[in-house]
């Protein structure tokens, strides 16, 4: 698959929420989203099949996009991979080390989407994900790094072959 | 303490502000509803707990009134976020 091409999309509607901290499902004006804690660390959690054609070359690259309750600070997340090849015990978390998403600022507008991204390298970052292999994204807000005041709303994922 | 920016602990006290100055408003919106009626009654104040109090218990109400109405406490009302939880500080 050429660099930029998409691999995977996943909505609201598709989260496998953790036991706790997990972010809740709301509407805003129609639109699903999963609303994050400026606070505690909430996570949403997607599972996914690698497509066939993934090259596997660099890695991939990952796109979130929300909206922010506020028009000022910053916005910012973390994402992990987890493989889930015969080797993996599904009955323990095994994600790979966290990547990511630098806090940017949000929009002026609170209901304007910001999408932001980060780029994860093939092998451990990807907890070694090709072409074929199930496996789980978890996205995390990164409220350590983030100073935006009152709830994230994530509207989608998109990993994108880098 | 939550590891947070200071934006996010400086929400806390402005959210709890927003409430309870509201909450200060309404008692004391309460209290000079229940003074103007109490005024036209005109009751006898002989032998109970409001007997040489009435004077004091109504500047102190003006005064409450003066302090709660200050713009700054508007301020923090305007900027309440109702999706904050108010635990960056705990």
């Amino acid at each position: 698959m050429a660099s930029g091409d998409t691999l995977a999309t996943f909505f609201p509607s598709a989260n496998e929420p953790p036991s706790s901290n997990y972010a809740p499902f709301s509407l805003r004006n129609g639109h699903p989203i999963l609303q994050f804690d400026d606070t505690t660390a909430y996570s949403a959690i997607f599972t996914a099949v690698m497509p066939q054609n993934y090259s596997n070359a660099t890695g991939v690259t990952v796109y979130v996009t929300a909206t922010a309750i506020a028009t000022s600070g910053t916005m910012g997340w973390t994402v992990e991979f987890e493989r889930m090849d015969s080797g993996t015990d599904l009955d323990s978390d095994s994600f790979a080390s966290a990547q990511t998403i630098t806090a940017t600022t949000v929009p002026a507008t609170s209901g304007a989407p910001l999408t932001l991204n980060v780029a994860v390298t093939k092998g451990a970052n990807m907890d070694s994900v090709v072409a074929g292999d199930s496996f789980r994204i978890r996205v995390t807000r990164d409220v350590g790094n983030d100073s935006a005041v009152g709830n994230t709303e994530l509207m989608s994922v998109e990993i994108r072959e880098t | 303490m939550a590891n947070v920016p200071d934006t996010k602990k400086c929400q806390d006290l402005i959210n709890v502000a927003a409430l309870q100055v509201q909450a200060i408003r309404a008692a004391v919106a309460t209290l000079k509803q229940l003074r103007t009626t109490f005024l036209a009654v005109n009751p006898s104040t002989a032998g109970t707990a409001l007997q040489g109090n009435t004077t004091a218990i109504s500047n102190s109400i003006n005064a409450l009134d003066t302090q709660a109405s200050l713009a700054v406490w508007d301020t923090m009302i305007a900027a309440y976020v109702a999706s904050h939880q108010n635990n960056a500080l705990s």
